[in-house]
């Protein structure tokens, strides 16, 4: 008993006296400020680098498609504006009427300051305005899907039809004053 | 020796003096675990560099003794899993054994230590935990109950137990030895 005591009392000062080698702290230290120098290993990591290149693709899509949704017919310019201004907005110099209160838009957060800089630039595309009377017209007579309306709106069909008018005009003027001729003889 | 890279963060606690004032202690936690002085040494420095990546937290840790002696025995056993069990404990039993006693007995007392680091290792996980933080006479009861997360009566019966039950299997093996 005695024998067994002794050696596990042996063993455990071996081990309570074991000793580092000589300048284990200056290596440590050594491969701290290693550690420190180099970009962080999570960045590093495969699943990480394959998450930041995802979303760099994913951004890069959401880009090209909110560019490809915009609206097509929206008008280019101040000029284009005019065109689908109603005639009597323009004839009286009118402003046009901002689509928002002007509350919400002094309201904006700070952040949104340059987008809303860009927006009032000159060249920012103006957004859609109101369809005029005759426009909304048209559009009512495009849709009734009438064969005979929509006949109308072919500007060949309509000169056909209106130079059919006029000699029909003039067919019956020229009968009737040869009628009058031959009466007064 | 320069330490730049602790200048920009601005710890509460310096990584520097924490190597100073710990390394020692986690070698040997290390070591007793690993047998290797090399092998416990790596543990030594992945602590210091999993210090270096919390260095901006350092100052919340309300025991930092009890928590890198806590990384540094996780460590050390998680290597300890990687690698072939025994395969060390020949090189350090011959270490431990007297050089001034003839080779044939240091031969002897080198196979004693070695078998008696094999019973170490068939003890039941918590009593060898136990017992091999407690030889290092570096650690309170408290301390150890709070590296093991147990209390500190469990921690006084396991390493009662662990003795024990050491003690008894080395003098059957010697009974065995002696008949055989």
């Amino acid at each position: 008993m005695k024998e067994a005591d002794e050696t596990i009392d042996r063993l455990m000062a071996g081990l309570r006296d074991a000793e580092p080698s000589p300048g284990m702290e200056r290596r440590i230290l050594e491969a701290m400020e290693a550690h420190h120098a180099r970009p962080s290993a999570w960045l590093l990591r495969p699943s990480v680098a394959a998450s930041l290149v995802c979303a760099a693709a994913l951004a890069a899509s959401l880009i090209v498609v909110t560019r490809v949704n915009q609206p097509s017919h929206t008008p280019a310019n101040a000029a284009d504006v005019g065109q689908h201004t109603p005639p009597a907005a323009v004839a009286h110099n009118a402003p046009i009427e901002p689509r928002r209160p002007a509350a919400r838009v002094t309201a904006r957060r700070p952040r949104d300051l340059p987008a809303l800089r860009d927006a009032q630039a000159g060249g920012f595309p103006a957004p859609p305005l109101p369809l005029t009377e005759q426009e909304r017209m048209l559009l009512r007579v495009a849709h009734r899907n009438d064969a005979k309306n929509k006949a109308l709106l072919n500007p060949d069909l309509r000169a056909a039809q209106s130079a059919k008018n006029t000699e029909q005009f003039q067919h019956f003027f020229e009968i009737n004053a040869e009628e009058m001729r031959s009466q007064s003889e | 020796m320069a330490l730049s890279f602790m200048e920009d963060a601005r710890p509460a606690v310096d990584p520097a003096e924490l190597v100073e004032a710990y390394s020692t202690l986690l070698f040997r936690i290390a070591h007793s675990v690993l047998r290797s002085r090399t092998e416990a040494e790596d543990v030594v420095q992945d602590v210091f560099i999993r210090v270096l990546e919390h260095r901006l937290t350092l100052s919340t840790v309300r025991d930092m003794r009890v928590w890198l002696v806590r990384i540094a025995w996780n460590l050390a056993l998680d290597r300890k899993r990687r690698r072939r069990p025994e395969q060390l404990d020949e090189n350090f039993a011959k270490s431990l054994a007297s050089g001034t006693i003839p080779a044939d007995a240091a031969m002897e007392e080198a196979q004693r230590f070695e078998a008696t680091l094999r019973e170490v290792e068939r003890l039941p996980k918590a009593e060898r935990h136990v017992l091999l933080l407690c030889a290092l006479e570096e650690l309170s009861t408290v301390e150890i109950a709070g590296v093991l997360g147990r209390s500190e009566s469990a921690v006084r019966g396991l390493l009662s137990r662990a003795r024990a039950r050491l003690r008894e299997r080395l003098e059957g093996r010697t009974h065995f030895d002696e008949r055989g």
